[in-house]
């Protein structure tokens, strides 16, 4: 009997993974950020209430260790740095495909805690579409439609989603904190408001010979206010940001092989007004420049399958690029991007899998291979074993290595960091039900950190060194009458092997527990959903002596079928109105939110 | 104001606390032409940071730099009497107005004032030491050119001591001359980390004592005040921003990465460190202690906050009040506490960087 494989990214088929589909939050205001914390293993670093930039850690890893790729194609702020998931408009995706572990063979040099693929709507051959309005609290508006049609011998899909919100929420703080049972006293967030216009097109084509060309665009442009934290709010800050991306690639599948040619560009803006180091200041004074920083990516991809045999399915790719950063702070910098990379699909008897897989990739000056292997074990139509090592490195961001604005500085000395790491996990599943679990154990150094760089500025170095290990939990089970039920929960214990005396504590920043829970109904009529989300405390320093204290929100939405395929839908974010809710730097978090959303689906 | 010294020491003779007059609520600092800008188009902003009290006066060092911190003006001293809030201004610019910018700890020296000028971070111009003359109106007397950015500022009856900013090192004027008498005196340091700052620089019992911290640890150095010769060591925690002496002899350092204040013990040639008071979670950027009896009084100024802690408490250090010196107004401006001041045990003035003021705090307890 041949192996089986797991529900897995086809990239990383032996890796720890989980799939999220899209329409099951359909009548819903959600954020790609929101979707991902219904996944064990993922943590969000959100700066703020909606529209607010927000970024991805998985496995404990930073946010610029997570790599993040839509339709293939990966995501990152300008510079190099994180990609921001409020960008991305989260009714336009298909499915989200969550792969935790240092998958630098797999994805690339840089994927370290993982990778997030992000798979937009497909285009389809039969005229479908719908539309989706929905307006709430906070001056919060958002309009989406989409429509996928057939378009020659092929098809096509077109979406658009709009988003605006005045993002002035109620939140409490307490001015005296070491008090015991100080008084929290009220305020009105300011300077929090953002809009944002997404665009998505994406065409399929028969060339004739099983050859296919698929054409891929997607645009986003946002405005939003900075508002900064709540003991140092920034009323004059704003961030403006354009991103366009767009990728050609030709398939062909004949029997037991297949190959394709992809190219692909990507162009991002980001203007910061108003904005300094330490504040805001005055838009339009000769004190306060605008940075204006541009990058740009291009990149040529090949890539091929071929069976051989029964039990083996190797794929290459090739890839090589460029990208580029200028403008503002930052003088001009280019560097090459070259990577080739192999894997062995291997079907063993016993229903046994191996992956093997070696990435070889080249940033600029820096080079270094990513091998990987995972293995899996099919026991039984009911239980998947699998267990995975990766080793790899993410090179220096251009502006970690080049940027120098207002307290920062550059280091164009800085080595790449490397992790590596090894996991295991167990899936049990039956016809309405699955259970996972796993435990990973991970070990980074050469960690890029910022610095003091007296006498008032911040530089990054090579310094940090850490050890992150923990358990995922995910448990999805089918229950009668349209019910579904999920459970997520995360462990991390991530210590900090800095020398000195941060030696021995955890790391800043990372929540130990993480747990969401989510029963929600489909149906014809009627459908809801109730949500918990609970996060632990977390470290606020490297000496575990400050903690942001733990956090608890309820979520629920009930939906009904008012004619046709028009549905009226209510949604209450954070049920419980905590507005004392802030996010990992002091950025006030939203109360109690209602949306009122319509949507139709043809 | 030799009548107030008097009063305070009749007062201590007697048992008593010395209360001092209730303190103007709110004095903001000179704005615009006030602060002699460079360019009379573009004038800077007064930022408040270190303070210290004279003869019944309080000095403010002022920095006099713009939104995006670029100085645009001469380094200046605030002057006034706490109860009535009358602001007058000494310029520590010198010649050009440029030999003396961006100062930041004023420390006093019998009867003279010491400002350190960590000059313009962009062009390193205007380092320098200043000492001024309190009387009168005040005015800088004499001022050195320091060849790095200064850090901390302590007198002696012979030396006048500052720290490197940029290295563990301390460095010696000679007083009377108010020439280079010493240094760079390499300290002690964190062995790891990417850089080594001095913090703060100060004389008890005799002795020059250094702080030099940075991200991943600190030592405080106990050095011998002429020559600067290593007496001793002892690690006082990260980002250990300020120390003072207390009112029982020991030295409180506050400790910025860990939340921390911690008490030194001096003892014959040991020093010994013990955790004083860990501040929650939501504190943060601890900045400056000074201390007063048996109190230590303490600035976070991530947190717009200002601790009063207990030495003498019962079972050890404990916090006994904590007020807010405000939050950021409808403009969108913050006070951003800098160095505190107290003047008796139930009241202290604050210097807000980010406002442009010194407020006056009452504790409450």
């Amino acid at each position: 009997m041949e192996g089986k494989r797991l529900e897995a990214s086809p990239r990383a088929p032996g890796a720890a993974a989980t799939v999220i589909d899209a329409a099951q939050f359909g009548g819903e205001v959600r954020s790609v950020a929101d979707m991902l914390l219904t996944a064990p293993g993922v943590s969000i670093h959100a700066l703020g209430g909606p529209g607010q930039a927000a970024t991805l850690s998985l496995r404990g890893a930073s946010a610029d260790q997570s790599v993040v790729l839509l339709d293939g194609i990966p995501l990152q702020g300008p510079g190099g740095g994180a990609a921001d998931l409020s960008t991305l408009p989260a009714t336009l995706l298909d499915r989200l495909v969550v792969s935790r572990g240092v998958l630098g063979a797999q994805f690339g040099a840089g994927a370290l805690g993982g990778a997030v693929e992000i798979l937009p709507r497909a285009a389809a051959d039969k005229g479908t579409g719908g539309a989706q309005i929905s307006a709430g609290s906070f001056g919060s508006l958002r309009a989406a439609a989409d429509a996928a049609f057939p378009a020659g011998a092929g098809s096509g899909v077109l979406a658009v989603q709009i988003d605006r919100t005045e993002g002035d929420f109620d939140y409490a703080r307490q001015l005296t904190p070491e008090l015991p049972d100080a008084p929290y006293y009220g305020y009105t967030r300011h300077n929090a408001d953002a809009r944002r216009v997404s665009l998505l097109g994406r065409a399929s084509q028969p060339l004739g010979g099983a050859m296919d060309l698929d054409v891929l665009a997607q645009g986003s442009m946002g405005d939003r206010g900075l508002p900064g934290p709540a003991s140092a709010i920034t009323l004059d800050s704003r961030e403006l940001d354009q991103s366009l991306l767009g990728g050609l690639r030709l398939r062909q599948t004949t029997g037991a092989s297949a190959w394709g040619l992809r190219v692909w560009g990507r162009l991002d803006r980001i203007e910061l007004r108003g904005a300094q180091p330490f504040g805001d200041c005055r838009d339009g004074t000769p004190e306060c420049p605008r940075l204006d920083q541009r990058a740009s990516a291009v990149r040529a991809e090949g890539e091929g399958s071929l069976e051989v045999g029964s039990t083996h399915r190797l794929a290459g790719t090739l890839s090589a690029g460029e990208e580029r950063v200028h403008g503002g702070a930052i003088e001009p910098h280019h560097r090459e991007v070259l990577s080739v990379a192999t894997r062995d699909d291997v079907s063993l008897p016993l229903r046994f899998s191996i992956i093997p897989a070696v990435r070889a990739d080249k940033v600029g000056v820096d080079a270094g291979l990513s091998p990987g292997v995972s293995a899996v074990w099919s026991a039984t139509d009911a239980l998947d074993l699998r267990t995975g090592w990766g080793l790899s490195f993410r090179p220096p961001t251009l502006n970690e290595l080049y940027l120098e604005s207002g307290g920062i500085a550059s280091n164009p000395d800085l080595r790449p960091e490397r992790a590596w790491s090894l996991d295991g996990g167990i899936t049990l599943h039956g016809a309405a039900w699955k259970l996972s679990a796993g435990v990973f154990w991970s070990r980074y150094r050469d960690l890029i950190v910022y610095e003091l760089y007296p006498p008032a500025k911040v530089r990054p170095f090579n310094v940090g060194s850490a050890r992150i290990a923990g358990a995922e939990l995910q448990a999805i089970v089918q229950l009668p009458a349209g019910l579904l039920a999920q459970a997520a929960y995360s462990w991390l214990d991530a210590v900090n092997l800095r020398p000195g005396d941060q030696q021995g504590h955890q790391l800043a920043y990372r929540a130990p527990h993480r747990l969401f829970l989510r029963l929600a109904r489909r149906g014809d009529r009627l459908e809801g959903y109730g949500e918990c989300s609970y996060t632990s405390a977390l470290p606020r320093n490297a000496y575990d002596s400050a903690y942001e204290r733990s956090q608890l929100v309820f979520n629920a939405g009930v939906g009904v079928r008012a004619s046709g395929p028009v549905w009226i839908h209510l949604e209450v974010r954070n049920l419980l109105d905590d507005q004392t809710l802030e996010d990992l730097f002091q950025y006030p978090l939203p109360g109690r939110s209602l949306s009122l959303i319509a949507r139709a689906r043809l | 104001m030799k009548r107030s010294a008097l009063v305070i020491l009749l007062l201590a003779a007697c048992g008593g606390r010395y209360k001092a007059p209730p303190a103007v609520a709110s004095v903001p600092m000179p704005s615009g032409a006030q602060l002699k800008p460079w360019d009379p188009e573009h004038p800077g902003l007064a930022r408040p940071m270190g303070i210290a009290q004279l003869n019944g006066k309080a000095y403010v060092a002022l920095g006099n730099y713009d939104a995006g911190y670029m100085p645009r003006g001469p380094g200046l001293l605030a002057s006034f009497v706490p109860s009535t809030g009358q602001v007058s201004l000494i310029d520590l610019g010198g010649t050009g107005g440029k030999q003396c910018i961006s100062p930041g700890w004023v420390r006093t020296g019998g009867d003279r004032l010491y400002v350190t000028c960590s000059g313009d971070f962009n062009s390193g111009a205007g380092t320098a030491i200043v000492e001024v003359d309190p009387s009168g109106q005040g005015s800088a007397t004499r001022r050195f050119a320091t060849s790095t950015s200064p850090a901390g500022v302590a007198a002696t009856s012979s030396r006048i001591w500052f720290g490197d900013a940029f290295k563990g090192a301390v460095y010696a004027l000679d007083r009377d001359s108010f020439t280079a008498a010493g240094g760079p005196v390499s300290i002690a340091c964190p062995l790891e980390g990417t850089y080594q700052t001095v913090n703060d620089v100060a004389i008890v019992g005799g002795d020059l004592y250094a702080l030099c911290s940075n991200s991943v640890g600190g030592v405080l150095n106990r050095l011998e005040s002429t020559t600067g010769s290593s007496k001793g060591t002892v690690q006082v925690g990260p980002v250990a921003a300020a120390m003072v002496e207390t009112g029982d002899g020991r030295i409180a350092v506050v400790s910025g990465a860990d939340n921390k204040l911690r008490l030194v013990t001096i003892s014959g040639n040991q020093l010994s460190v013990a955790t004083a008071y860990t501040y929650g979670g939501q504190t943060s950027t601890l900045q400056d202690v000074r201390a007063l009896d048996q109190f230590v009084f303490t600035v976070a100024s991530g947190t717009n906050t200002v601790q009063k802690i207990d030495l003498s408490a019962k079972g050890g250090a404990a916090l006994v009040d904590e007020e807010s010196v405000g939050s950021c107004d409808s403009s969108g401006v913050c006070p951003t506490p800098w160095n505190i001041l107290p003047l008796d045990d139930d009241q202290a003035l604050v210097t807000n960087q980010g406002s442009s003021t010194v407020v006056a705090v009452k504790w409450a307890h």
